[in-house]
């Protein structure tokens, strides 16, 4: 059996609150393997985008271990952490976090260029365009595209990086149904072409129903659901 | 190109048609300091240069004088002319007397000049409004605009010069005979001190005048081109006679010339102070940018961004500024300075001070003297200015911890 492409062991997270601390991961294990597509449910302020920060590594655990690719990469330095993130791993956000004052196309050509991936991110990033159904946009800015046709920017940036794994924090959370389900739809589908493998935190039962493994998160655990 | 200098340079000129404010006002700030620090200091190292030239013409390079009057000035000229780096050296008296016209009285500085040095004669030549320097003779005179004013004198009419050796005779009881001097010219020079109070003769009719004989007040020395006055003037000051000394115009000037020197130095450090200003202004837009944009600095992060390359790229944008603002205040400066005589005159005709600057500085117009050295200091300074203004919010920057970035509101 391959190892885990991305595995969290008996992560903690605590966060103080006036002279408490509250425990809101109370020791998780989970794992993603190579082009595996996992979504984790539970209910607002349950820790899901807590515990997707503690596995991109932008956040720190009070406890366990975070693997990316076989490697402990816990201990890790911020800036080493954002070395190693490159090319390994892109998050996908709930408000998109385009860059205003370039187009569609160079916002996509930042996963490639700030992952310094030696690659020609010209034509990569005008061919995620086109698979993303943008390929008339490309010079369009931020502003004047859609909820929708941002987000699917956004998911060209996170590929252009060319990474192993992809996280995205409810990524349709400001969209349509409609246009949340085209959304998710491409996602799953460039992962699956690409063997990438996909964390989705979702408030959305049909998205999460559509990952190879269900997780909910409740009262600081996760539990795989049938 | 790296990402963070793409970024840089599109967070201060975004695409599309949206007006970059907070960049043009930053911008704005650096070119005005650095026009103004342009066009301030090269007016003063104009004026300066204009008072400098006067003085030298005045004075000439050098002046030899002595404790008593200089009895033997063509073997002094001689020994003078031998000294290396010497071009040119001429006798001259000088002093004051009465000069009256119709009753009207006055009491110029007369120059005496030797008229068989070509060059003093081309010189004068160079100035005269009216009449023929070949009409200057014994017992003629050259007056100055401002005497001409004052006497109604015009050139061809004949005034009268008392001298203090007429007052000797009124002691002694003699009656005293004033000399009579034809006007042969008038000129002026554009410097007010000279052109206000001054009578040119002839070295022999003032040698008469005072009573010199063939002795003369002192020697006037030119350098070659090349050749620093001061030290022709010590190299000289070895070989003179002990009674004889050789001053540069420098040294007799220098009082002026050092209280030139520090206005020079206190304007620059006074005026450096915009650009200080100017520098808190970007460094506050700056600021506000990486408040705007912390969410994206914690994208960045999340994509592999180092600490080192958010704050290039804050950083940068305070060395963009500065390059930018510092192009565009050289070329206000500039084009300020192009039509600086339309500016003054609509200034002058405005409040009336037309007449005050002549009367102040010795000349009516605006001189101007851009050093390049001046130049590039300024554009040294602007440019590091801005960069250190860009440090503080790009350190802000780079502390952000990712999530806490993505977190913020």
């Amino acid at each position: 059996m391959n190892s885990p492409i991305l595995a969290g062991l008996g992560l903690r997270k605590n966060f103080r609150s006036g002279s408490k601390d509250i425990e809101v991961l109370k020791g998780i294990d989970v794992s993603l393997n190579e082009g595996e597509f996992i979504s984790i449910q539970g209910e607002s302020g349950s820790g899901k985008t807590t515990l997707l920060n503690l596995l991109s590594g932008l956040e720190t655990s009070d406890g366990g271990e975070i693997n990316w690719a076989g490697e402990n990469v816990s201990k890790f330095k911020i800036n080493s952490l954002a070395r190693k993130r490159r090319g390994f791993l892109s998050l996908v956000f709930q408000s998109y976090y385009l860059v205003p004052e370039i187009d569609a196309l160079a916002n996509v050509a930042m996963g490639a260029r700030i992952a310094g991936l030696d690659l020609d991110w010209r034509s990569r990033s005008k061919t995620l365009m086109e698979r993303v159904g943008l390929g008339e946009r490309l010079h369009s800015l931020p502003s004047t595209l859609s909820g929708g046709e941002r987000q699917r920017v956004a998911i060209a940036r996170a590929m252009c990086a060319n990474p192993k794994v992809i996280l995205a924090d409810e990524p349709t959370g400001n969209l349509d149904e409609g246009t949340g389900d085209a959304v998710i739809d491409l996602l799953r589908s460039l992962c699956s072409e690409e063997k990438i493998g996909l964390v989705l935190v979702t408030h959305n039962n049909a998205h999460a129903s559509m990952a190879d493994s269900k997780y909910h998160l409740k009262d600081g655990l996760l539990h795989k659901e049938a | 190109m790296p990402w963070y200098i793409y970024i840089a340079l599109r967070h201060l000129f975004p695409k599309g048609k949206r007006f970059p404010f907070f960049t043009a006002m930053s911008i704005t700030g650096v070119a005005l300091g650095v026009a103004v620090l342009i066009i301030v200091p090269s007016v003063f190292n104009g004026f300066q240069a204009e008072i400098r030239r006067n003085l030298a013409n005045a004075y000439g390079d050098l002046r030899i004088e002595g404790r008593t009057i200089i009895g033997n000035h063509r073997q002094l000229t001689e020994t003078i002319l031998a000294e290396e780096g010497i071009k040119r050296a001429v006798p001259y008296a000088h002093g004051m007397v009465m000069m009256q016209y119709n009753d009207r009285p006055t009491f110029p500085l007369v120059q005496g000049i030797d008229v068989r040095s070509d060059e003093e004669l081309a010189t004068v030549a160079s100035h005269i409004l009216e009449g023929d320097i070949d009409d200057f003779y014994d017992d003629s005179v050259i007056v100055s605009s401002g005497v001409a004013t004052a006497l109604r004198l015009r050139v061809g009419e004949t005034a009268m010069i008392y001298n203090q050796q007429l007052l000797e005779q009124l002691t002694r009881d003699e009656v005293p005979l004033p000399r009579e001097v034809e006007v042969a010219a008038i000129f002026e020079t554009g410097w007010y001190e000279v052109d206000e109070n001054t009578v040119l003769c002839t070295l022999r009719f003032m040698q008469e005048l005072y009573g010199l004989g063939e002795g003369v007040h002192g020697i006037k020395a030119y350098v070659e081109d090349g050749y620093d006055p001061d030290r022709v003037a010590n190299n000289l000051n070895g070989k003179l006679d002990i009674n004889l000394w050789a001053s540069s115009w420098r040294y007799a000037n220098r009082e002026m010339l050092g209280i030139l020197e520090f206005e020079n130095r206190m304007m620059f450090f006074l005026l450096f102070i915009i650009l200080i200003v100017s520098a808190f202004s970007i460094m506050s837009s700056l600021l506000i940018s990486v408040i705007r944009k912390t969410r994206e600095i914690g994208v960045f992060s999340s994509m592999g961004a180092t600490a080192s390359q958010v704050a290039a790229c804050f950083c940068l944008q305070g060395v963009a500024i500065g390059i930018v603002g510092a192009a565009f205040g050289f070329a206000l400066g500039f084009s300020l300075i192009g039509v600086r005589e339309e500016i003054t005159t609509a200034i002058s005709n405005f409040m009336g001070v037309a007449e005050s600057m002549s009367e102040f500085y010795g000349f009516a117009y605006l001189p101007i003297d851009v050093q390049s050295e001046d130049l590039t200091r300024i554009a040294i300074l602007a440019i590091a200015i801005s960069t250190l203004a860009g440090v503080v919010p790009a350190l802000n920057a780079a502390r952000l911890k990712p999530v806490e970035a993505l977190r913020s509101e």
